[in-house]
């Protein structure tokens, strides 16, 4: 699903964020990205996203060539995945439905469709029945719960989490990668960023480490 | 596809969510229309008391005294052979009497006391259209003074003369500050909706990274700027009626001896106050995203 040859990331023509790293994620697969802050995760997110070019290398997303893909095909591109971020990047001025639909009404589909498939995902992650309530009205944990069901509303083929729960207390922590599992569970690829240790090590999914821009299992 | 009932309804929040900052450009575009339409009403009601002059005012030939009817026949065929002269409507000293005592209605009486009719026989000439060119009425003039058995040749045209020059200078003034206050209110429009999209940046940065393109993004802006436009327009239109009803139909300008109401504008006029509106708006809204990409 996910290939990356040897990519390096420099900003400013000085300083490295990602040095040489070649990594590959299959299809439907769950995997965490460790390391220390500054060691490259939110930027290799980035650059999956396409939220940023990289310097040299090469990254293929469901035969996807992100270096070849021209500006206006990406925001088709970013219909395939999903993201979810630390600070939830929710739209206060919108309710929970309206910040949910958002993704569906980018894609043109009908009203009554946007109204099913809302309810269901929001009934999914839990939060039946405040669909109504405007994100600063909610606890950490549901903010979250409403980024993710806005990620996967749409069935998207990639998931990219960045520090999801570095808001959020264990238990809530817990939550979360548990609903994502779920969401993984229906074939969806999802890739977390975290350097929560209490995660990483109760985890059986791959971890692939990075540290100060490298690759280093 | 995005569905247009989208863009709508992200219109619509738009202009809630920021109400006094839409009605304050509302504002600004209702009274640079309203000051635009004014001139154009005056524009419109000198153009038609022009045209109305034009088309009342005709040359008139007075004869000498005491000049035979086979003599006035001959002039009547030689005016009629002039080229631009369409009819010769003769007026005998009597008739001119009876219509000046029509005129006068009820002092009409006044002229009674006179021992003898002081008004002279003429000729009122309807000239072709084409020639209502001030020169070529001079020249007509001109070459009627010298035919025999005439006095006077009487095209008083010079007070439409300087109207029609009052009447230019009011359309170039009301281009030149229709134009100045059309790209100032541009200026604020663009101005509005910057400050929207800039106080939205990280709405439009989450939208952006779930794969909204611009013009998903930037198309309920430029409605926003349309709508305040049209809305602009509406209210321009309303206050002029207003003062149009209030003020301006009760005023009755001299014309001749007559009095002559002014008139509201044209419909298309109307319509063109309300678009001119809407055009406000996109101008403003495209140029303040346009800014925003540079």
């Amino acid at each position: 699903m996910i290939q990356i040859f040897d990519v390096t990331k420099v900003y400013g023509g000085r300083q490295s964020a990602l040095v040489n790293v070649s990594l590959q994620v299959g299809q439907g697969e769950f995997v965490f990205i460790s390391g220390p802050s500054g060691a490259g995760k939110t930027t290799l997110l980035k650059l999956i996203l396409c939220e940023e070019s990289f310097t040299q290398g090469q990254i293929l997303v469901d035969r996807i060539n992100l270096r070849r893909l021209p500006a206006r095909r990406i925001p088709d591109y970013r219909l395939k995945t999903g993201f979810v971020f630390q600070d939830f990047k929710l739209i206060p001025t919108r309710t929970v439905f309206q910040n949910v639909a958002l993704r569906l009404e980018i894609e043109g589909a009908r009203p009554s469709l946007i109204a099913k498939k809302v309810r269901y995902i929001l009934k999914r992650v839990g939060l039946e029945g405040s669909e109504q309530a405007y994100p600063p009205q909610l606890s950490g944990g549901e903010q979250q719960r409403v980024a993710i069901a806005r990620a996967v509303v749409g069935d998207p083929l990639i998931v990219l989490a960045d520090e999801p729960t570095g808001n959020l207390d264990i238990d809530l922590t817990r939550d979360i990668i548990g609903l994502l599992e779920e969401i993984n569970r229906t074939g969806t690829t999802i890739m977390v960023a975290t350097h929560n240790q209490a995660i990483l090590q109760s985890t059986s999914h791959r971890i692939i480490r990075l540290e100060k821009g490298r690759l280093v299992a | 596809m995005t569905r247009p009932s989208y863009f709508i309804k992200a219109a619509f929040n738009n202009i809630t969510r920021n109400l006094a900052l839409n009605l304050v450009a509302v504002g600004t575009i209702s009274l640079s229309l309203l000051i635009l339409s004014a001139f154009l009403l005056l524009h419109v009601n000198l153009q038609n008391l022009v045209e109305n002059s034009t088309r009342q005012l005709s040359l008139t030939v007075y004869l000498k005294d005491g000049l035979s009817d086979p003599a006035i026949k001959r002039l009547r065929e030689s005016l009629l052979d002039l080229p631009g002269v369409q009819k010769a409507k003769y007026i005998d000293k009597n008739m001119a009497m009876a219509d000046l005592k029509a005129r006068l209605g009820d002092q009409g009486g006044l002229l009674d006391g006179l021992d003898e009719n002081p008004l002279p026989s003429s000729f009122e000439l309807e000239l072709d259209p084409e020639l209502r060119a001030r020169k070529a009425v001079g020249q007509l003039a001109g070459k009627i003074t010298g035919q025999p058995g005439v006095d006077e040749v009487n095209y008083a045209w010079d007070w439409a003369d300087k109207l029609a020059v009052f009447v230019n200078f009011v359309k170039v003034s009301g281009l030149v500050v229709g134009g100045l206050l059309f790209a100032a209110t541009i200026f604020i429009i663009a101005n509005t909706i910057k400050l929207t999209v800039m106080a939205r940046q990280e709405e439009l940065y989450i939208m952006r990274l779930m794969g909204a393109t611009e013009f998903f993004i930037r198309t309920p802006f430029v409605l926003e700027g349309v709508v305040q436009g049209l809305t602009g327009g509406l209210f321009a239109l309303l206050a002029l009626l207003l003062l149009y009803g209030l003020v301006i139909s009760r005023i009755e300008l001299p014309f001749g001896l007559s009095l002559v109401k002014l008139t509201f504008l044209p419909p298309f006029l109307i319509g063109f106050l309300v678009l001119a509106g809407g055009l406000i708006g996109f101008l403003g809204s495209v140029l303040s995203l346009r800014i925003k990409q540079a």
